[in-house]
């Protein structure tokens, strides 16, 4: 199954990918649309992507109350039944990671797709962190490093930065 | 329906009042944004003789069309005011995160008049606007003051922020983002500080709608391409050292260094340079909003005197140090580069200010009974670093030095005056690279800068151009000229482009095309093509170098009406540049200066004329701000008796 991950140490912290999500998938520029998110700790240093990683048995399918979300059996995406979707943002909040953040002007939630299997935040990432491909080697650290709530994350990310750079 | 908003949000800190005004529509076609409209502003609010620190000097900072969105290197913005360093026209470019954020929230400039009576700090949400006391955070530094508003009002936040420089209004203080973002020059700082205004934060959330996706998101790769096929990308700003060394020729030095060959030639480069920063200090490198370059090396010096410090991006005035003031050692000068922006000090006027001491040390104008016991030595890094807070705190000799090029020599006096070489009231040395890149220094509207200009390709050795700048014969008018001649077009050239570039929101440090990709000739025309399918505002690439032509005009209509002459194109002090004893002996015939100073006349009357001004008092005619709509402008300097004559040159197209 093909996954995004990233090599954190080669995140500039520049945000072209969350610029070029929002301008693919909705034509427009607002970096709090996009389905990828970088968390930027301007103090610390650390830029820190957060995308969906198509977990099995994803937490945010099985918490829609609607039986909106599903899962390719094959690629693994999540995919969103526009008509069944009522936008409560329970599948957000299920998220381990954060990855699906509710954009308050759409009436679903922004899933990745990973661009039908050429991600344009992967083309597109200046400082090559994002890749495409199958190893699943950094998943466990890479989920480990964003569990928790949002607001306590970036203490989370703080001690990561200093382990980091200390 | 422009894509590009144009609201100026206006707040006066002294009534509290906060309104909206709408930004003529002609103006995005005049002036594009950005450098652009704040130039306008400031034209149009200033009465010539206002003193900088008074309240009714604006603060004004702007963004360009381009800012925040997918076009490379869209993260810059524009800090404007009349400068209090070199009571003339001031502003700065800044890059990180404010200005997309800016964008975000739905305004194009924001301008802040008044005094606020208590430390005060604004806060936008898209529209809601607050000024919020700022007790609490007077007296902090810029690291500091930015973890407390994030605590306060969230981690999605931008701040603009003054440190310790700004309140106690040292001349040349700046305003700081981030770690390491700066809006460095021309004191802007401490009109910030003189506004009781400690900071500036916002959260945008607004949409920026494309006119032309397709064509746009086209236009964005391909600018994307150029730069990552340029040189840039391999490099930090603190390879500047190296890029300085081989532009001009190994002549990297001052006066004061001892041992200029070891300096510049390999081991000072090899000890102090970029590729040591990189190889021994570097975590990782962080870019600016939506930057292929990332210039900025984060770093961490593990041990010894200086262990345990962190932080990011010394820029080009760090690399100015060692080869100024003598330190042999790097990690002081990252100890340094924390204290500028930490106080929230631009590093270049003060290395030049402190050169000016160490000179008036060597000499025996001062003694330690005026530094308070301070050996001001060449080489003496604890020194520096002494004298970067004495001049942040403004105590002892800092004192002085706080009060900037143009009245630290007065204030001191004892024949001081001799040592201090600036332009215009604002010093950067003489550059040390060859060709257009020198004369550019005098004839920058903001006084002595590289960044005005930025006229680097005559310059580049044989080997470097084919590599780099394959079109630079063909490209522009001038432009190509090895050495000085044909220098007045190609400068008025550059002068132009840069000037657009900074109004548009884009960095000039990767989309210049005096240092960016190749097919530099085709660049205006790619920055004019992302605007017009950003906007859809259409423009061609010679409408956008009218554009630049016009916003330097302004520029300069500014200075002349604040009374500058032909005079104030030339560096204060000659006597300060020829007193470079190791230089002469080591480079002989090759120092630019010399070039510059043996034909100063006829150059900068080829300048004067390329521009269509006047070639023999330097001053701009009627005809020529005329043909660029500024029919207004030459009333104005009439009245103030600042219109040159009419010249037999015509200006010269592009």
């Amino acid at each position: 199954m093909m996954r995004i991950s990233v090599d954190v140490n080669k995140c500039t912290g520049c945000r072209t990918c969350e610029i070029v999500c929002s301008m693919v998938k909705n034509g427009l520029i607002n970096r709090r649309r996009a389905r990828i998110r970088v968390y930027r700790d301007e103090m610390t240093g650390l830029d820190m992507p957060v995308f969906c990683i198509q977990c099995t048995d994803a937490a945010c399918m099985q918490a829609c109350p609607n039986s909106a979300l599903s899962q390719d059996d094959v690629s693994g995406i999540i995919r969103v039944d526009a008509e069944a979707c009522t936008g409560c943002g329970q599948c957000a909040d299920a998220c381990p990671i954060g990855a699906i953040v509710m954009d308050r002007d759409a009436e679903v939630p922004p899933i990745c797709d990973l661009c039908g299997g050429e991600p344009e935040c992967v083309a597109w990432c200046p400082g090559g962190a994002l890749h495409l491909g199958e190893d699943a080697s950094g998943l466990d650290e890479y989920v480990k490093e964003l569990q928790g709530l949002p607001e306590k994350r970036i203490d989370k990310w703080r001690r990561w930065a200093e382990a980091l750079t200390g | 329906m422009m894509n590009w908003p144009l609201h100026c949000l206006r707040v006066n800190l002294t009534h509290g009042d906060v309104t909206l005004e709408e930004i003529p529509e002609s103006y995005s076609r005049m002036y594009l944004g950005g450098q652009g409209f704040n130039t306008r502003r400031l034209w149009e609010s200033v009465t010539p003789g206002l003193d900088a620190l008074n309240p009714d000097n604006p603060l004004i900072i702007g963004i360009g069309p381009l800012s925040g969105t997918l076009a490379p290197s869209s993260g810059r913005f524009t800090v404007t005011a009349k400068s209090p360093q070199t009571d003339i026209f001031g502003d700065s470019n800044c890059g990180g995160f404010f200005g997309p954020e800016m964008r975000c929230a739905g305004y194009s400039q924001i301008m802040i008049t008044g005094r606020s009576e208590k430390p005060a700090y604004i806060f936008i949400d898209d529209d809601r606007v607050e000024i919020r006391d700022a007790g609490h955070l007077w007296g902090l530094d810029t690291w500091e003051t930015q973890e407390q508003i994030r605590a306060a009002c969230g981690v999605d936040i931008q701040t603009l922020c003054i440190g310790t420089a700004g309140e106690n209004l040292v001349r040349f203080a700046g305003i700081l983002s981030g770690l390491s973002s700066a809006a460095g020059r021309t004191g802007t700082g401490a009109v910030m500080g003189s506004k009781n205004l400690k900071a500036l934060t916002l959260r945008g959330s607004r949409d920026i709608p494309v006119a032309r996706p397709d064509e746009f998101l086209a236009t964005c790769r391909e600018v994307f391409e150029d730069i990552r096929n340029g040189f840039l990308p391999d490099w930090c700003t603190p390879n500047l050292m190296e890029i300085n060394a081989a532009l001009s020729g190994g002549l990297l030095t001052r006066g004061g260094v001892r041992d200029a060959a070891w300096m510049s030639g390999g081991s000072g480069i090899v000890k102090t340079g970029g590729e040591r920063l990189i190889r021994d200090f570097m975590v990782k490198r962080r870019a600016c909003f939506n930057c292929p370059v990332a210039c900025k090396p984060v770093y961490r010096v593990r041990e010894g005197p200086y262990g345990g410090l962190y932080g990011e991006g010394p820029d080009w005035g760090i690399t100015m140090i060692a080869p100024t003031l003598d330190v042999r050692e790097l990690e002081p000068l990252l100890s340094m580069n924390n204290l500028f922006n930490r106080y929230g000090l631009d590093s270049i006027s003060f290395i030049f200010m402190a050169e000016w001491a160490f000179r008036c040390f060597e000499n025996g104008i001062i003694s330690e009974r005026d530094t308070g016991g301070l050996q001001l030595e060449w080489g003496n890094a604890e020194a520096v670093i002494h004298l970067i807070r004495q001049t942040a705190q403004k105590e002892g000799f800092g004192r002085i030095l706080a009060e900037g090029e143009r009245r630290a020599p007065k204030l001191l006096g004892r024949g001081s005056e001799v040592y201090m070489d600036h332009i215009k009231g604002m010093s950067e040395g003489p550059p040390r690279i060859k060709g257009g890149h020198a004369p550019g220094y005098i004839t920058s509207t903001r006084g002595a800068d590289h960044l005005r200009a930025l006229f680097v390709p005559p310059a580049v050795p044989g080997d470097l151009v084919e590599k780099y700048f394959p079109d630079l014969e063909t490209f522009g008018p001038g432009t190509g000229e090895r050495g000085l001649e044909g220098w007045g077009r190609g400068l008025k050239y550059f002068e132009n482009f840069n000037a657009a570039v900074n109004a548009s929101g884009l960095c000039i440090f990767p989309n210049s095309i005096s240092v960016g990709p190749r097919n530099l000739k085709d660049f205006p025309e790619k920055i004019a093509r992302l605007i017009s399918s950003l906007t859809g505002m259409e423009l061609e690439g010679s409408d956008l170098l009218r554009i630049g032509e016009r916003i330097y005009n302004l520029q300069k209509a500014f200075n002349a009406r604040e009374g500058l002459t032909v005079q104030d194109d030339d560096y204060s002090s000659a006597k300060a540049l020829q007193d470079l004893p190791h230089m002469a002996k080591q480079y002989p015939g090759r120092v630019p200066i010399d070039e510059y100073y043996r034909d100063r006349e006829a150059l900068l009357s080829e300048y004067y004329m390329a521009r269509g001004w006047d070639p023999e008092t330097g001053l701009q005619i009627r005809e020529t701000l005329a043909e660029l709509d500024l029919e207004e402008v030459a009333d104005e300097l009439e009245r103030y008796s600042a219109l040159g004559k009419r010249s037999h040159v015509t200006r010269e197209g592009g």
